[in-house]
């Protein structure tokens, strides 16, 4: 009896309408997450930038160097950057010229901010970004307890 | 075997008390079983609560809600009943302890009976799994623990995407056995016997 009343409540609540009593607010969920939820991981993690970069210590053709980069979340939640790695490869007579730059530890990033994120690494004399240059990117965040790996490479 | 009139044995009214205090209590301490794929989609389970989070945001659906309070007020009567029922001395003492006393175990074996579901869906999931791999070479392969956890993994050109699957149960179900095995002990030690528990009453009143 109790549970006929509490069901008849619950009934009477979705004023009677069947759909409303056995489905929710399920309905409106996608559009609900989808308004939170929009991730372009193309256009808004690739457009970035290496800026402020200062050379430290020189060991013959390489150097230590920091170096900055501007990153925008697109998820409207926390997430935490576990690998972040820039990469410029030039091929010259037959070498590979490297520049690396990477973070060095987690970062998190509040929802849907700017952040500036603090990359270590090394530059190498020899390389001029007049020629062409190929950029791999190695990127590792957590979002909602799921890991993305990705990895892009570009001329 | 002896029966043991209730309304004569202190420790068992003292067991009935106590039984009935932690009955009132149990559907609000939490869930009693989690099922979380990441933190994407969240159950969290129990015959008082039925909690669905979507990335965030909670699922209300009116029937199950209903379902789950009315849960909560029969399980809380029953509390109230086998608190009564060992306080209190008089003929229908044992009859309400009684009563309050057999609830928790249907509760329990509905909750199990609720988690061995995830046999039946896996067996689902791997026959849809194994008709996408035809379809759109998916990579993706995982069953829904029963208790514990799996790793899934999707792999795309230049993405992998890792995420876990954990079926965990909690405290309160542990604590829902317990209640429910000194239910079903209340319960023996004070089947009632005919004329002989009722003329043992009779006597006390």
């Amino acid at each position: 009896m109790i549970l006929l009343s509490g069901i008849y409540y619950g009934f009477n609540e979705c004023k009677k309408d069947v759909t409303c009593f056995i489905t929710g607010n399920i309905p409106e969920l996608p559009e609900k997450i989808s308004k939170k939820f929009t991730v372009n991981v193309q256009k808004d993690f690739k457009e970035f930038k290496l800026r402020n970069i200062s050379v430290k210590e020189c060991n013959d053709l390489l150097c230590s160097a920091n170096a900055e980069i501007e990153l925008e979340s697109p998820f409207p939640y926390k997430i935490k950057l576990k690998k972040f790695e820039v990469i410029t490869i030039k091929y010259q007579n037959g070498r590979e010229i490297i520049q690396r730059f990477y973070l060095e530890k987690p970062v998190t990033i509040e929802a849907n901010k700017t952040t500036t994120l603090e990359l270590k690494g090394y530059v190498n004399r020899e390389f001029t970004e007049s020629q062409n240059y190929k950029t791999e990117l190695k990127m590792e965040f957590e979002v909602f307890g799921v890991d993305f790996e990705i990895v892009t490479e570009g001329w | 075997m002896e029966e043991i009139s209730l309304l004569n044995d202190a420790k068992l009214r003292g067991l009935a008390v106590l039984t009935g205090i932690l009955t009132i209590i149990l559907p609000f301490i939490g869930s009693w079983w989690e099922l979380k794929f990441a933190e994407i989609l969240v159950f969290e389970i129990s015959p008082f609560e039925f909690n669905i989070f979507a990335l965030g945001e909670k699922i209300y659906i009116p029937l199950i809600y209903w379902t789950t309070y009315s849960f909560r007020v029969i399980i809380v009567s029953s509390g109230v009943a086998m608190v009564i029922g060992g306080l209190i001395d008089r003929k229908w003492s044992v009859h309400l302890l009684r009563f309050g006393a057999g609830k928790i175990i249907w509760f329990v074996i509905g909750m199990i009976i609720t988690i061995l579901l995830v046999i039946p869906i896996n067996l689902f999931l791997s026959d849809i799994q194994s008709q996408l791999q035809n379809q759109i070479q998916s990579q993706m392969f995982f069953k829904i623990p029963v208790l514990g956890e799996e790793t899934v993994s999707l792999r795309d050109e230049n993405v992998r995407i890792t995420f876990k699957v954990a079926s965990e149960l909690k405290p309160p179900f542990l604590l829902s056995v317990a209640l429910s095995i000194l239910g079903v002990y209340l319960r023996r030690k004070t089947k009632p016997s005919g004329s002989k528990a009722e003329g043992e009453a009779e006597q006390i009143v």
